[in-house]
């Protein structure tokens, strides 16, 4: 049976059965893990409160705000729409390699987000020690971050159906209207993967910190560093916040879900020859740019860096450490992402969208000021339950890291349909087995890339590790930061490396899938 | 920190958790930890960082036979803290460029218009604010001011991130001169050989040899007191302070009678000023004029 036949659009039964499915569970679900994303919000704006107006006025009001407010928002604009062309270009020239090529390659172009940023930044400084200011954290940004773009398109391109480029092909399209019509597929998760590029520049502050490029959020780390002032920094970072709303707003009428075609893998044969060169070039460099550099710097600082100045310490157990709580929230993210996610389907209004976005607010505060929110509640209201365990940290990153998850999963919910859904329901199976068997498939490989996303991002997580971690232990990227701080880099180089191999294996596991994937997908039933 | 925390433990026998984080971090952390703080004992490499929780009732008085084993500027201004080290603010050249003649006496002489574009700063190190505080509390909020303005009129283009930049800026030729506390440099030197890269002090007592302490303190609620105190004791007695001498950090112990680092000019040598760390507040002021001045 032809499913296109069967689309109808709009059919009224599938409505009503839509709205009484969500009125029961879905909603309240999305509703409640966002207000539990957003808790943060509100530590930030009860110590705002209490910080005197005219400290925060003399802040404010000065020429160098405007400076910095203008440094942030060319950086933001800049850096997020350079990562969208890039990681879309990634994700175009991977799906043109053959299965096998892109199951080697994908890892490499994906492992950057799993280099800290003072990484990426020291192996460039040293290439060129003269590089600083914008073009600089410009082109660190776009490095480290492009993958938040590429991974969800990629994604999304292995879940399109190539059927209708077939058709369009055959009917005469012209180049130009084929690309259009992939655009269109990866749209979704194109501009979601930059908003959260976005969002994590405006956050971003040790990077920008090495290469001497003020933004107002350096500006606010200024306020804990110099003054000890931790009200004063949060009221600072509500003005963050409100930029982050205003880049959400700019972000929602761009992303509205409009065409999206199903799986059948990908490329065929013919396809991809022609345009396997101009990839693998593309491919090659960015590979070279992302992840050679900051490898460069690793391996240049274990042989030449200089003498060691701190007892050696074994890098197995913050290995285990960062890997089973990364592990950990990468399942908690994943699993709270998929109910939002859901509501954010076509036909839910824009209820979903909404709820959805406002959780996108929490990637713009700084994990600092995250982790200071736990400390802050579990002292005052719980006096002091779990402080300080394992299970806080994991639940801290998976605040911070939520949106990671969420737009991958959100990527291939838009390319997902109820009345794939329905159609099974009409066919005699319950709804859990409907969604289960019919919609989960679907969804495999956002939740994939989500799982990935999140353990890439929480093994270099820092500023939040250090507060919340159990005492006596210790993670890769807090080991790191000991040897790191006290000019032991020969000695930090060995945790800089376990944070990308550690990260390898998520991202190998993830290529592997999309390289399988094809034999187990259709068009038909 | 580690070996004293280690030699603690093995003379003591008392088991010692230890947290580690930059000092902005665990000082933010311990006031939103409050009354409630599982801490029993902070440690920060600068004495505001320890006048900000003091100033908010978090630290415990502590005994004077404890404060009494160290220099009089390594007391916290109301007992709150005692210092465990101690370096000095100096000043680092280009020796290609400088002679030993055309370096500043002092401080003050930052603000001369001849080292225009020769001068570098790291407005947002943690030990540029102990030498705006002292400034303020020599000279006043207006000339401190003035101070300020001049100063980042000839270093403009040369704001840098940390002490870390502004030597190997100096080191490249890229820049003049700088102030930073000594050790600095003999960790940049003890990294790599740079021979135009030297180190001059201001003269005698001047208002920019100012000391800076890594202090130490006990939180109002520890809630293992007892233990806490013998911690302190221990980082005062003669056998932790010479842990401190001999720990490579190039840093001075704070007990008057613990041996001199090897390979350290004792600190009488550089003249230190007469400023105690105990008027430096909680480093407020300083960012306060410091923004005020647009350098941060």
């Amino acid at each position: 049976v032809s499913l296109v036949a069967l689309e109808r659009p709009g059919g009224k039964q599938g409505s009503s059965w839509r709205r009484s499915l969500k009125s029961r569970w879905l909603a309240p679900a999305a509703i409640a893990i966002a207000l539990g994303v957003l808790s943060p919000l509100l530590f930030l704006v009860l110590q705002a409160f209490s910080v005197g107006r005219s400290d925060l006025a003399a802040i404010l009001w000065r020429s160098l705000t405007a400076r910095l407010l203008i440094n942030t928002v060319g950086l933001v604009v800049a850096v997020s729409v350079s990562a969208a062309v890039l990681g879309s270009m990634v994700a175009i020239w991977l799906d043109r390699l053959s299965p096998r090529m892109a199951r080697f390659i994908l890892p490499l172009v994906v492992l950057p987000v799993a280099i800290p940023d003072f990484l990426v930044s020291y192996g460039w400084r040293t290439l060129f020690p003269a590089l600083h200011g914008f073009g600089a954290a410009c082109l660190v940004m776009v490095l480290a971050s492009f993958p938040l773009v590429g991974l969800p398109a990629f994604a999304a391109l292995r879940g399109m159906d190539r059927s209708a480029l077939e058709v369009a092909q055959s009917l005469g399209a012209s180049r130009w209207r084929r690309g259009v019509l992939i655009f269109a597929q990866i749209r979704s998760a194109v501009v979601g993967g930059s908003l959260l590029v976005a969002l994590v520049v405006l956050a971003e502050y040790g990077a920008f910190e090495i290469l001497g490029f003020q933004t107002f959020t350096t500006e606010i780390f200024t306020q804990f560093k110099v003054g000890f002032d931790a009200t004063g920094a949060c009221a600072l970072s509500l003005v963050v916040v409100l930029l982050s709303i205003l880049a959400v707003g700019i972000e929602l009428p761009l992303s509205g879900p409009r065409l999206h075609l199903r799986g059948s893998g990908p490329l065929k044969e013919g396809d991809r020859s022609r345009s396997q060169v101009g990839a693998f070039l593309g491919l090659g460099i960015t590979a070279a740019l992302g992840l050679g550099v900051p490898l460069g710097a690793i391996a240049y600082l274990m042989l030449a860096g200089p003498p060691a100045s701190l007892p050696s310490a074994s890098v197995f157990a913050p290995l285990w450490h960062s890997a089973s709580y990364a592990a950990g929230a990468a399942l908690i993210v994943t699993l709270a992402a998929l109910p939002v996610a859901l509501l954010t389907r076509r036909g839910s209004g824009r209820l979903g969208q909404i709820v959805e976005r406002f959780t996108f607010l929490v990637m713009a505060v700084p994990g600092l000021v995250v982790a200071l929110g736990f400390t802050w509640a579990t002292q005052r209201f719980g006096r002091g339950f779990g402080y300080q365990s394992a299970w806080l940290l994991i639940a801290a990153y998976s605040v911070i890291f939520f949106p990671l998850g969420l737009v991958s999963v959100r990527a291939s919910v838009a390319q997902s349909s109820y009345r794939f859904e329905e159609l099974a329901r009409s066919l005699g199976a319950s709804p859990s087995a409907a969604f289960r068997r019919v919609t989960l498939p679907m969804l495999v490989p956002g939740i994939l890339s989500a799982l990935s996303l999140v353990f890439l991002a929480a093994l270099t997580e820092l500023t939040a590790t250090l507060v919340l971690i159990p005492t006596g232990s210790s993670t890769l990227s807090s080991e790191f930061w000991t040897f790191e701080t006290n000019a032991s880099y020969g000695q930090a180089a060995p945790f800089a490396l376990a944070m990308v191999l550690l990260g390898a294996v998520p991202t190998v596991a993830l290529s592997r899938y999309f390289d399988r994937r094809p034999s187990r997908q259709g068009a038909d039933i | 920190m580690a070996k004293l925390v280690a030699a603690f433990e093995a003379k003591t026998a008392i088991p010692v958790a230890l947290r580690s984080a930059s000092e902005q971090v665990l000082v933010s952390q311990v006031l939103a930890e409050a009354d409630h703080s599982p801490a029993d004992v902070v440690v920060t490499e600068n004495a505001p960082a320890m006048n900000a929780l003091a100033e908010h009732h978090l630290l415990a008085p502590l005994p004077a036979e404890q404060l009494a084993r160290v220099v009089k500027e390594a007391r916290g201004p109301s007992r709150q803290w005692l210092g465990v080290s101690r370096r000095v603010n100096v000043l680092v050249y280009d020796a290609r460029r400088l002679q030993p003649s055309q370096l500043p006496s002092s401080i003050e002489d930052l603000a001369e218009p001849r080292f225009k574009g020769l001068l570098g700063l790291a407005p947002g190190e943690s030990d540029f604010s102990p030498v705006v505080a002292a400034y303020e509390h020599v000279h006043g909020q207006a000339a401190t001011l003035t101070w300020l303005t001049a100063m980042k009129a000839n270093a403009a283009g040369h704001l840098l991130p940390d002490n870390e930049a502004l030597l190997s800026q100096i080191a490249l030729g890229q820049l003049g001169l700088a102030t930073m506390d000594q050790y600095y440099w003999y960790r940049f030197h003890h990294d790599t050989a740079h021979a135009r890269v030297k180190m001059a002090a201001f003269a005698p007592g001047g208002t920019g040899n100012v000391i800076g302490v890594s202090a130490a303190g006990i939180t109002r609620q520890a809630p293992h007191a007892k233990a806490a105190r013998a911690f302190l004791d221990f980082l005062s007695s003669a056998e932790g302070q010479r842990i401190v001498a001999n720990s490579g950090a190039f840093e001075y112990p704070t007990s008057p009678s613990a041996p001199t680092p090897k390979g350290l000019p004792p600190i009488s040598q550089y003249g230190p000023s007469s400023v105690s760390p105990a008027v430096m507040g909680s480093g407020r002021s300083a960012l306060n004029l410091l923004q005020a001045v647009q350098l941060l």
